[in-house]
């Protein structure tokens, strides 16, 4: 039995679409950060590559998804809610190109430090950590933003700081590795901008929940995000003599 | 597809009652023919009825006699005899469709019944059936309307799909799912049906974490081992040596050097064993447990059976439920037990000298160190992140909170604490007993719980471990 339905209007056709794509894109950056972070961990080269190539599909999205926020803006009649989305689309894919970005430099990253003697292994299991957690908040905003659950981009605006300590740790203990070891200046480096990586990803990913947020209620968050000690202020290990 | 049926079928019934209708019509002729014919053949020649003559009457009765015919079958039949036929048509026809709708039934309650997660995508890449594996391989419902993309975050495997419905023959990807705990899976996807319009595409989803797992583990484990077991085996060596060498005679040494080695020998044991329950635990993260368990039987057993060791090192112990009735999660009774466990053990160890410990249990938002004082410093799941995880309320969490009143742990520790082998204080740790293991097994417990470990400590005030767990399926709908 065919039941009767309005057929959708253009602007409805257009969200639709662009919801696909942006499905699309969340996926494959989503994908690209976990591999990126799996590469640098098993110090798996050919998965390295693969992460920083895949790099060229993400930014075909990106534009796709800005001609389809474009056409939008372009259509009669739009709603108020429609013109959010539209807004809305054009931040988000560019937030997601970011964090695309972030992964396939992690990934060039594994590379380079694959050629090089192993890092002592505390260190590195710190740096997956951060990579790992910094995944978490990704998956957890896009999970929130399927499921139209605000409570959820709170949970991810306010749980950044959490990211910004575990950077804070990892940071001074990297910067004691180096100091007293001059052989590991150079992969300590790589790693340093890693982590720096990895905790950009988290900001991203709050930036992310302030759209999520403007989407659904038009209006943004109110208190102040916590924040985890500023890393300028973090007193580094003093060398051990 | 459904129009052309229609109009067959309604073509069928036409042609059905005009054959009904034409053959009534050929009756009636036929009857009153057959009263003319008699009139005609017995009737005398010249007579006159009413002053008409024959060729005027002999019409007029036949048509007369045509009427009631059509009349006695107009009027006093039920109509059964032309709507018969028409009924057979429509009954075949609707036994046919019958069938077809139970086949598709049948389809669907077979997809349904099936243990692995099954999708069947449209043209569009919206998703028009996803059964309950499926569900609960997502961890969401009502996914029918979605996109695929959208459901399953798997590139390769909307890709592949994609290319299928442009015209490509079944495939079979490998993919790993990113959110939560990992999971290695692969997928067959294939065109729907054998028609050239490719309206369906069917994803079906093996789920092989387990057996990757095995492999993953077996070298998490000789590694960490090995590396692990490094440092005791050669303390035993050294003793070992001295033993045979300058120390042989001396009776007092002899004492003291087979102390220490028997303390080396406990603590490989205890790391042996720890890692084989973490390399356990890891190694069905992935599949949730099913039983329903009451926390605070649990806790109350928990410390209760920690009671007089405890008492050994006169630590205090004091266990408090928050709230009146039982709270039950959806769990494993013996990991959980472990996890607990594991954290009065770590808090009787750091928790100061000696250790008091309060462990209590209850629902929402567990009571925060910063409650009573100054900031405290806080790192892992917090309860508003573990509800919105669960699409739940904070407040229908469940949780068990173990807290010590020892000397606290830094901020730069804390966010680190439960990674393996991560040590606040390496020689307090090797005194104690510790492995380094402790709190990453409660992690890996909660990991596979889908519930949150949160720490929060103040220097000199105490350290609070707070696991959240997310409400059973029951009580939060």
């Amino acid at each position: 039995m065919a039941t009767l339905k309005m057929a959708p209007t253009q602007v409805e056709l257009l969200l639709h679409t662009a919801e696909g794509e942006f499905a699309q894109m969340v996926a494959l950056v989503e994908t690209q950060l976990s591999e990126a972070i799996t590469a640098f961990e098993r110090r798996d080269v050919a998965l390295a590559e693969r992460v920083a190539l895949s790099d060229e599909k993400v930014d075909a999205l990106n534009q796709r998804l800005d001609d389809r926020a474009f056409a939008l803006l372009q259509a009669n009649g739009l709603n108020d809610r429609a013109l959010r989305h539209a807004v809305s689309f054009l931040k988000l894919s560019g937030e997601l190109e970011r964090v695309g970005d972030l992964a396939k430099n992690v990934a060039k990253r594994s590379v380079i430090i694959c050629r090089q003697p192993p890092f002592d292994s505390s260190q590195v299991t710190g740096v997956v950590r951060l990579g790992r957690a910094s995944l978490r908040q990704l998956s957890d905003i896009l999970n929130a933003y399927q499921a139209g659950n605000l409570a959820g981009a709170e949970a991810v605006w306010s749980g950044d700081d959490d990211l910004d300590e575990l950077y804070n740790s990892l940071y001074a203990e990297l910067i004691g590795a180096m100091t007293e070891n001059p052989a590991q200046v150079e992969p300590g480096a790589h790693l340093l901008f890693i982590v720096k990586n990895f905790e950009r990803i988290g900001d991203h990913a709050t930036n992310i929940a302030e759209v999520f947020h403007f989407l659904e209620t038009g209006a943004h968050f109110e208190d102040d995000r916590p924040k985890g000690q500023d890393p300028a202020a973090v007193a580094l290990p003093t060398r051990a003599s | 597809m459904t129009n052309e049926t229609d109009n067959e079928l309604a073509g069928l019934i036409r042609k059905t009652a005009a054959e009904v209708r034409a053959r009534d019509f050929l009756w009636s002729a036929a009857i009153t023919a057959g009263i003319g014919i008699i009139i005609i053949a017995y009737g005398p020649s010249e007579t006159k009825l009413f002053g008409f003559s024959r060729h005027v009457w002999l019409p007029v009765i036949a048509w007369i006699a045509f009427l009631g015919s059509l009349a006695v079958r107009y009027r006093f039949s039920s109509g059964r005899e032309w709507a018969l036929p028409v009924e057979r048509v429509v009954a075949s026809e609707m036994s046919a469709q019958e069938a077809e709708l139970a086949t598709l039934r049948l389809a669907r309650g077979i997809a349904q019944a099936l243990p692995e997660p099954l999708f069947i995508i449209d043209a569009n890449g919206l998703i028009e059936l996803a059964n309950p594996a499926a569900e609960e391989f997502i961890g969401a419902t009502g996914l029918e309307g979605r996109h695929f993309a959208a459901a399953l975050r798997a590139p390769i495997v909307f890709e592949t799909a994609e290319s299928i419905a442009k015209g490509e023959g079944a495939k079979v990807v490998d993919f790993s799912t990113v959110s939560g705990v990992e999971r290695q899976c692969r997928a067959f996807i294939a065109p729907f049906g054998d028609g050239s319009l490719r309206e369906r595409i069917f994803v079906f989803i093996r789920d092989m974490t387990s057996e990757k797992r095995v492999e993953q583990m077996r070298a998490d484990f000789i590694a960490s081992a090995s590396h692990e077991l490094r440092t005791p085996l050669a303390s035993l060596l050294g003793l070992i040596e001295t033993l045979k060498g300058h120390a042989k005679d001396d009776a007092e040494a002899r004492e003291k050097f087979l102390t220490l080695m028997q303390l080396q020998a406990e603590r490989m044991q205890r790391l042996v064993s720890d890692l084989m329950s973490l390399s356990r635990i890891e190694l069905h993260e992935h599949v949730p447990p099913r039983d329903t368990i009451d926390i605070t039987s649990i806790a109350e057993d928990v410390v209760e059976s920690m009671r007089p060791m405890l008492e050994q090192s006169e630590t205090i112990i004091d266990y408090e439920n928050l709230t009146d009735g039982d709270l039950r999660v959806t769990g494993e009774r013996d990991e959980i037990f472990q996890a607990v466990q594991n954290l009065i053990d770590n808090a009787s160890k750091y928790g100061g000298d000696p250790a008091m410990i309060k462990v209590k249990v209850g629902r929402g938002a567990a009571p925060s160190l910063s409650q009573d004082g100054d900031v405290a410093h806080r790192s892992g799941d917090s309860a508003a992140q573990i509800a919105a995880r669960h699409g739940a309320s904070a407040d229908d969490l469940v949780f068990i909170q173990v807290r010590d009143f020892g000397p606290g742990i830094e901020r730069s520790d804390l966010p680190r604490l439960t990674e393996r082998f991560y040590r606040v204080n390496i020689d307090r740790s090797k005194k104690a007993g510790g492995t380094g293991l402790g709190l990453a097994i409660v992690k890996h417990i909660m990991n596979r719980h889908k519930a949150g470990l949160q720490v929060e400590s103040r220097l000199a005030a105490g350290t609070a471990f707070t696991c959240y767990f997310p409400p059973t399926a029951a009580s939060s709908s």
